[in-house]
């Protein structure tokens, strides 16, 4: 009898597990914030992105298309955007989304008499927001940006949640199920999402992994069943028995030298050490191949504004490196430090092969580890460094991208001001001409490769594992993993 | 009950000086909360929303005392990483924690002793040496290599359980133990070697007193003398380890945590700690410190059990 029942018991056990399609997918670290307004990290973006949608929603192409609207149209001189809500999108808690749900999320944004806006973009840019009707609302920008319509992918949250981080809820095609912090942040496919093309699988579990090699053992036991962002020798391991996919990420990886600081503030200098640096190298003993190289601060994957042939423009030439180190009065060198977060090996291994190429140029360069808090707080907010290996990652917009370099930028870690700069990327968002803007942007990368402001070294490809019948994984030019499009087979 | 007060006064002092320590050093090291949390990408309308939400413009005597009293009403505040309760975070992690303790401690006492006092009947002949010198290795060999061994061998060569996957006791009890097992044999393994020498010492020790020759010499047999009378008076010394031990492994095993992808206290710890969360950090050195005087004071009175004589004083 017992023995029957035990039966019974594992047989049901075994349907359960096989009736629900669950994928598990190992994620570094903790959301910062489960508001989708208040969140910042990409690391959160990447989860997040399958529960929350805007009016717009980015593509796997890098455009935006309609979600919560069903069209938008922008005037003639570009101040404004029109929106026509679709019917129909339902909240992940059975209530359709009304206008009053859009004004809320925007004003949330901008900011009201009584709170502070959560966007500094809404902030700066946006005038007035209103309703026309029940379905279409009218956003005004005071100033034209042309790269304000991206922005429009920020959720479209319930006006009535009291608590938006401790239960998010949103419209997208999974809706929050539960976090456990430093565990697991669970979602389960949205029956009544507004797009009829369902996802297949019914439950993500994002589990939160911080020690690498211990992702890979879970992976490899099948425990878990997607590994994002497996590195070029867990690449290794695995090639031939998983489903790898190496893409470019939209990130730019770059050795940023203080330009406060002597000898930094010299382009001599600088110039110098980006002569001096093989890239091709890095990207064959860091990233085992896995990565492509870059000249300036922006990816090929932005294909639009991408300025094209600027990854050679300072091809490895020691000698002129050393006669340039001679001409800023360096004839031997100098010592120098090159911070780096030492919770990623990836920079620490780029530092290293750094500090060997520019020894052959006379520059010592000692690497110096640092936690990230204190990395974010000395490097990155005070500005208290020499040489610093970072990786930024890509946005959809190129001007969110190449805005880190602008005078007035809070966060200009890099202490790079320049008006000829400034000037051309503040005008290409004026710009309603796609070329021309498209133009503008281009040249001020090529600002940054003349000024040698940094050394831009590559864009990571990041290589996903995925267990051997897991398809359909799709590819973003954003930090983004999108669950809806995978599928078992 | 003299004693009991003076010893819950001199507790309450050494959180009170630990906390104040704590606090003074986050002041001091670089490393802030809100940039910890939000990252590179953060805009500066979040920055500065967080910053008021976590009321950091406050001066340092301002938060201390609202920390302090905080906890006399029971109240640890609100985690600056997560935005929940500090005591909630705390107890969430407790069961795997409790469970590794329990498990290892059980496979510590059980043995280490035995083999410990095997050990010492057979002092310096092969059984004797061999078991010391395999304890020599145990104690040099690191637990988390020890782990990562254990999971290539157990997990991905024999496949008995699946690493990174923790099942909660009340999801299903056979599974939550099957997680626990390995890291536990993990924490345990370095342990065993040391109470395996502990015990050897002491109960050789014991072994010299003229007590044992007279036992001996009015016919007892040998195991009987080593169970009955020296390992009463060996075991205290072993208790005292096995307390330090037990503290050790309840204030998180950070290594074998991280290595098994366990939520435990270890964990937790390291997250606040480089995330800059002051009160999850005080929350944890308070729970740390009270787990230490608890486990103290359980282990004076095991003392007064096994041998009267001794007195709490």
């Amino acid at each position: 009898m017992r023995r029957i029942l035990l039966l019974l018991l594992f047989s049901i056990a075994v349907v359960n597990v096989f009736s629900i399609k669950r994928v598990v997918v190992a994620v570094p670290q903790d959301p910062d914030f489960l508001d989708p307004h208040r969140a910042a990290a990409s690391g959160t973006y990447e989860m997040m992105f399958n529960v929350f949608e805007g009016l717009l929603k980015p593509d796997s192409t890098g455009n935006v298309v309609p979600a919560v609207a069903e069209s938008f149209s922008i005037s003639s001189d570009g101040l404004s955007y029109t929106f026509r809500l679709r019917e129909g999108v339902k909240f992940h808690n059975g209530r359709e989304v009304e206008m009053a749900d859009v004004l809320y999320s925007l004003n949330r944004l901008r900011g009201t008499e009584s709170e502070a806006g959560l966007s500094s973009d809404f902030v700066k840019f946006v005038s007035n927001i209103e309703a026309i009707d029940e379905k279409t609302v009218v956003i005004s920008l005071n100033t034209l940006n042309t790269d304000f319509l991206e922005k429009f992918i920020i959720a479209i949250i319930p006006a009535d949640n009291s608590d938006h981080n401790l239960n998010p809820v949103g419209t997208g095609p999974f809706r929050f199920v539960r976090y456990q912090p430093g565990q697991r942040l669970v979602i389960a496919r949205f029956d009544q999402y507004w797009n009829t093309r369902l996802p297949e699988i019914d439950e993500v579990e994002f589990r939160i992994i911080p020690d690498t090699q211990a992702a890979l053992m879970s992976f490899m036991a099948g425990e878990v069943q997607m590994l994002p962002r497996a590195d070029a020798i867990q690449a290794l391991i695995l090639e031939g028995r998983y489903n790898l996919i190496g893409v470019e990420q939209n990130m730019v990886q770059l050795m940023a030298m203080n330009l406060d600081r002597t000898p930094f503030s010299d382009i001599a200098v600088r110039q110098a050490i980006n002569l001096a640096i093989d890239k091709d190298e890095i990207i064959d003993l860091v990233a085992n191949g896995y990565g492509t190289k870059l000249g300036s601060n922006m990816s090929p994957i932005m294909e639009k504004y991408y300025q094209e042939g600027l990854e050679n423009y300072y091809e490895t030439d020691l000698d002129k490196s050393k006669r340039l180190l001679t001409e800023a009065g360096y004839p031997s060198g100098f010592k120098t430090k090159i911070t780096v977060p030492s919770n990623y090996q990836f920079h620490i291994d780029t530092a290293q092969v750094i500090a060997e190429q520019l020894k052959k140029v006379g520059i010592q360069a000692d690497i110096e580890l640092v936690e990230w808090g204190v990395w974010l707080d000395r490097v990155y907010a005070r500005r208290d460094y020499e040489m610093t290996i970072i990786g930024l990652t890509g946005k959809l917009s190129a001007y969110d991208i190449l805005k880190r370099y602008l005078s007035d930028y809070p966060r200009n870690f890099f202490n790079y001001f320049n008006p000829e700069y400034d000037k051309l990327v503040n005008s290409a968002i004026m710009q309603t001409d796609i070329d021309r803007k498209a133009e503008l942007f281009k040249n001020a990368q090529s600002v940054l490769t003349e000024e040698a402001v940094a050394v831009y070294i590559m864009d990571p490809n990041f290589i996903v594992a995925l267990a051997p019948d897991l398809f359909g994984y799709t590819v973003y030019p954003l930090y983004v993993q999108d669950m809806s499009t995978l599928y078992y087979r | 009950m003299y004693i009991y007060l003076r010893k819950l006064a001199a507790m309450l002092l050494t959180v009170f000086l630990v906390s104040v320590i704590t606090f003074v050093s986050f002041e001091v090291i670089p490393g802030d909360p809100v940039l910890s949390r939000l990252g590179v990408d953060a805009d500066e309308a979040q920055i500065e929303a967080l910053s008021r939400e976590l009321g950091l413009d406050d001066p340092l005597p301002v938060r201390f005392f609202r920390w302090i009293s905080g906890i006399f009403t029971g109240n640890l505040g609100l985690s600056s990483r997560y935005s929940r309760p500090v005591s909630e975070l705390i107890l969430d992690r407790l069961p795997v924690t409790l469970s590794l303790a329990a498990i290892s401690l059980l496979l510590i006492v059980s043995v280490g002793i035995p083999l410990g006092i095997l050990s010492a009947k057979y002092g310096d002949r092969i059984p004797g040496l061999s078991i010391s010198i395999v304890s020599q290795i145990g104690m040099a060999i690191p637990s988390f290599w020890t782990g990562i061994i254990l999971i290539y061998v157990f997990g991905l060569i024999l496949k008995w359980f699946s690493p990174g996957g923790y099942t909660p006791w009340s999801e299903s009890p056979a599974e939550a133990f099957k997680s626990l097992l390995l890291p536990s044999v993990a924490i345990a393994l370095p342990s065993i070697a040391t109470v395996i020498r502990y015990t050897r010492n002491t109960v050789m020790e014991q072994m010299k007193n003229d007590y044992v020759r007279t036992a001996l010499s009015k016919g007892l047999k040998m195991n009987a003398v080593l169970f009955r009378h020296v390992l009463k008076n060996a075991i205290i010394p072993v208790i005292t380890i096995l307390g330090m031990i037990t503290a050790n492994i309840l204030g998180g095993s950070i290594v074998i945590e991280q290595v098994f992808t366990l939520p435990g206290i270890g964990r937790l710890l390291i997250n606040a700690i480089s995330t800059r969360d002051l009160p999850l950090v005080q929350g944890m050195i308070l729970y740390i410190s009270l787990m230490i005087v608890i486990i103290n004071f359980l282990i004076d009175i095991v003392y007064t059990i096994i041998d009267p004589r001794i007195k709490l004083k």
